[in-house]
């Protein structure tokens, strides 16, 4: 078993508003292994970016704060420490990649210049030997006219491109863990498939551990050794990736996994599972996905289940593996 | 960071039995604005004290403890006392009780200046943004010229043609402010006229007239008004220079820039003379401008200033 | 760029020309006869019929427009009915005190208003904010003239500090031109902020802090270089109120300026001096645009490199 790079526990962000308090994340348990890549798998809504922006501690301008539970990254508990000290692991132990290349880089600044911030500040390297770097970096992640590109700005370039500068970004420093949040939604099928390649490759290569958040099935099919599924601010399922595509347990899962079509062409999000994910300040009693399930029964819409192991290596929170317990209770 | 207890984790079964009722509260636009515009403390406060000032307008002459004609060669360039609150000015006169008068006189000036203005951008608005083409040219060009001229000197302008006085203040403040409006109401006429339900209102054969005060007056609304009390404190500002500057109202009318002009020459000896109107104006135009940026939070958020 | 700058540039030519013909009709819109009034009240009837043919104002209207930008162009603007000397030569000489007020109000503006704004932005809903927003409309609030006053009564005739007025050394130019610049210094603060505010919720923004930059360089660098494109469009629409506003500030500190050559020229009715004049403010007023304009395409990538 390798060694465990990212523990989350029993995390809890919550967001205030006007209308009330929202728990956007309730009691997340996430873990990393080195070098490792878990997929985080959910629709929009159900917590998985506040879980990443709550690791990098990027909830700054939201509404949102962590509000309970812990974030051990090599065994340091990255809630703890000082603004100072985050700093110098943001971007440079851990590194992220956003949804939007196209609004993701200043327009304002360079290519070259953008990345250099990070290469100067983690790594100490100024001058013409930062901009070595960066040229070596932008060649690493397959952007051709390197030299040129270093002193061109954003708009020039495509949105596969940007995202592609983004990855050269993140992975300037050799960080140990990337947290790529949909990093392939907003790019077209082809160029999806070559950012996909690129991220594997970079992390084999640089034992970089990846946390992949997406709402594609099939993306976590292709790139992830584990996937974490998310629904309403909680994990539901959590297993290997064969265990999880070929067993799984939760009837959400089920859901996900039957509205991936069977060729790959474009698709609906998730269209098959009926209704939609519940207003975080109306959530239901009970199961929190028992209006949408479809083997629903009356004791799932009073009491919420608990995370537990249904198999090796794989746990669920469904009340169907879980009759026997509420019995007891 | 707080640590809220608000996870809920039901355990108790009875708890579990009865489902919260889902409530959606039905908002009206004026509740909605009532309840984003009482959350700024700032803008209340200018509002009740423009309310106060709108009172001190009507009554103002009658609550006063002195007549602002009324001289008293006994104290000259008196400072403040009892008797006068602000002192007196050179011929005697207390302070206080033309500083109450002169506030109809702003008052005045910076509603109707404003109103001119905003009445006459609207239509220009309206015009050239409903019917486009070659007059909404014409329209916009001539209002970019008037944008390219200073406010105050656009005024000085006006004045230098009509003559100095009150009057002739109001109708310059007023020809500067149309502009403004003809820009808003022109842009928020387009996007009105964009969507698609005054398209189907057209092809239902309506006429324009109809179409303008019907569907696309009541969609600028909400903008006019922000412009409108935000335009009344830089309006009364414009009138009471105008006044210092000697084109405006005439001493011995207890204008608040009057007041100040005449009381410049004795800021050496009596600087209340100059203090007190001039706080006035200050004070005033602070209160329209507190409330015009409060009624444009809760308004309308994108509003830029 | 270059096509930028030749649109921007064509674009003023229809400003200018309906500017001028605003300032030709000036002097036809006044009650009366504009012989006479150009000739003065206490002229004889044969100076006013000379002064007619003088001026062409026997001609049809557009050979008066005609005559009147070709004279303009050249320089002539005519006497002042005041001092009978050529309105140029009252120009002249006052042109670079009303020039330096303004240049040096803006500087204050623009690094208090800047100042205050990205604190604001930064500090969002702390006391900061709140301090520094009061302040901000408090100072479009202030009646410049009120605060030229009390600023002369404090620093001048009680700690003598400065003179009351006049222009004699960089001394006199303290007081006006922090009273000019106060209001736009609020106002820049204000946009700053917004503007700023806005820019600080931009995914960029996010990608700066997830590289581990310091919030001073996320907002300073990377948030102010964004949110000053609009500011300086903005900042340079009020130059139009900062000349509007040294009218009354001249007028306040007896400031050898143009502001009051046309206070003074109104009161006299002197309409050649008013009409020049009024034609050099809007003529500067859109030059600054134009500058304005030029700055935004070289301050923005994205027109630079089309």
């Amino acid at each position: 078993m390798r060694d465990k790079l990212l523990t989350i526990e029993n995390l809890k962000t919550h967001f205030f508003s006007d209308d009330g308090i929202v728990p956007a994340v309730d009691g997340v348990n996430i873990t990393i292994k080195k070098g490792e890549t878990v997929g985080i798998v959910g629709e929009s809504g159900c917590g998985k970016s506040v879980t990443s922006l709550s690791v990098m501690r990027l909830l700054k301008d939201t509404p949102g704060r962590v509000v309970g539970g812990s974030i051990q990254f090599k065994g340091k508990d990255l809630l703890s420490l000082s603004d100072r000290e985050m700093r110098n692991i943001r971007g440079n132990e851990i590194a992220m990649i956003f949804q939007e290349p196209m609004t993701s880089l200043n327009p304002v600044l360079t290519i070259g210049r953008q990345i250099k911030e990070a290469v100067g500040l983690h790594l100490g390297l100024e001058g013409k030997k930062a901009h070595e770097h960066v040229i070596e970096m932008l060649k690493l992640v397959g952007i051709p006219r390197a030299e040129e590109i270093v002193n061109e700005y954003p708009h020039q370039l495509s949105g596969g491109m940007r995202q592609r500068v983004m990855i050269a970004m993140a992975m300037s420093c050799k960080p140990k863990l990337l947290i790529a949040d949909e990093p392939t939604t907003a790019l077209d099928v082809t160029i999806q498939a070559q950012i996909l390649e690129l991220m594997k490759k970079l992390s084999a290569e640089e034992e970089t551990a990846i946390m992949l958040i997406t709402h594609d099935l099939g993306v976590v099919a292709e790139m992830c050794d584990r996937v974490v599924v998310m629904y309403a601010g909680k994990v539901v399922e959590e297993a290997d990736i064969y265990e999880l595509f070929e067993n799984p347990k939760h009837p959400y899962t089920k859901g996900l996994l039957q509205s991936i079509p069977k060729l790959r062409e474009k698709k609906n999000r998730l269209g098959s599972i009926p209704g939609t994910v519940p207003n975080p300040l109306e959530r239901p009693p009970g199961c929190k996905f028992a209006p949408r399930c479809s083997e629903v029964f009356d004791l799932c819409r009073e009491v919420e289940p608990e995370l537990l192991p249904v198999g090796a290596d794989h746990q669920c929170r469904c009340l169907l593996y879980q009759r026997d317990l509420v019995k007891e209770a | 960071m707080v640590q809220a207890n608000l996870a809920h984790q039901p355990k108790d079964k009875t708890e579990l039995a009865r489902p919260q009722p889902v409530q959606v509260k039905a908002r009206t636009p004026l509740s909605e604005f009532w309840r984003k515009f009482k959350k700024q403390k700032m803008a209340l406060v200018a509002g009740s004290f423009v309310l106060a000032l709108m009172l001190i307008a009507l009554v103002g002459p009658y609550i006063a403890p002195y007549s602002s004609k009324e001289f008293d060669y006994e104290s000259i360039l008196a400072g403040p006392s009892l008797h006068h609150w602000m002192g007196t000015d050179a011929y005697g006169r207390d302070i206080f009780s033309r500083v109450l008068e002169g506030t109809r006189i702003s008052l005045f000036v910076g509603l109707f200046s404003v109103l001119f203005g905003a009445l006459g951008g609207t239509i220009l608005g309206i015009i050239a943004g409903f019917y486009g083409k070659w007059i909404d040219s014409v329209i916009m060009r001539i209002c970019d010229v008037l944008f390219a001229f200073p406010g105050i000197l656009l005024a000085i302008g006006i004045i230098a043609i009509l003559g100095p006085g009150l009057s002739n203040v109001i109708i310059a403040v007023s020809i500067f402010s149309v502009p403004i409006f003809a820009r808003i109401v022109r842009s928020s006429t387009l996007s009105v006229k964009a969507t698609l339900y005054v398209e189907a209102t057209k092809s239902l054969g309506a006429k324009n007239s109809r179409l303008i005060w019907k569907h696309i007056f009541p969609g600028t609304v909400s903008s006019i008004i922000v412009y409108f009390t935000m335009r009344i404190g830089t309006s009364i500002l414009t009138a009471a220079s105008l006044s210092f500057l000697g084109l405006g109202a005439q001493p011995p009318t207890p204008e608040w820039g009057a007041m100040l002009s005449s009381g410049r020459d004795y800021l050496n000896t009596a600087p209340h003379v100059v203090f007190y109107p001039g706080m006035a104006i200050f004070v005033t135009v602070l209160a329209f401008n507190l409330l015009g940026d409060g009624l444009r939070d809760a308004l309308d958020p994108k509003i830029k200033d | 760029m270059f096509q930028y700058f030749i649109k921007r540039l064509a674009g003023i030519i229809p400003i200018l020309m309906i500017v001028s013909i605003f300032i030709f009709l000036f002097v036809h819109m006044i009650p009366g006869d504009p012989a006479r009034l150009v000739a003065g009240q206490d002229a004889t009837q044969q100076d006013v019929e000379s002064v007619r043919k003088q001026l062409e104002l026997d001609k049809p209207l557009h050979q008066q427009y005609l005559s009147f930008v070709t004279n303009m162009i050249h320089g002539d603007f005519g006497h002042s009915l005041k001092t009978k000397r050529p309105v140029i030569e009252e120009i002249q000489s006052r042109f670079m005190p009303t020039f330096w007020l303004s240049v040096w109000s803006m500087v204050w503006a623009v690094l208090f208003g800047l100042l205050i704004g990205v604190v604001s932005a930064s500090k969002r809903n702390k006391w900061q904010d709140y301090a520094g927003m009061f302040g901000a409309v408090a100072g479009i609030s202030l009646p410049s003239f009120w605060m030229g006053l009390m600023l002369i009564q404090l620093f001048s005739v009680k700690l003598g500090w400065f003179p009351t007025g006049g222009l004699d050394s960089w001394k006199s130019y303290v007081l006006p031109s922090l009273t000019l610049g106060a209001g736009v210094a609020a106002v820049i603060a204000r946009f700053t902020r917004s503007s700023l505010m806005d820019i600080l919720k931009e995914d960029y923004i996010r990608t700066g802090r997830a590289k581990g930059l310091h919030e001073r360089k996320v907002v300073w660098d990377h948030g102010l270089k964004n949110a000053l494109i609009p500011v300086v469009t903005m900042t340079g629409l009020q130059f139009g109120f900062l000349l509007g506003g040294s009218i009354v500030i001249e007028t306040v500190f007896g400031w050898p300026g143009l502001g009051r050559l046309l206070v003074d020229s109104v009161s006299f009715r002197d309409y050649p001096v008013i009409q020049s004049l009024m034609l050099l403010f809007a003529l500067e007023f859109i030059i600054i645009n134009l500058i304005v304009d030029l700055l935004y395409g070289v301050m923005n990538p994205q027109i630079r490199y089309e």
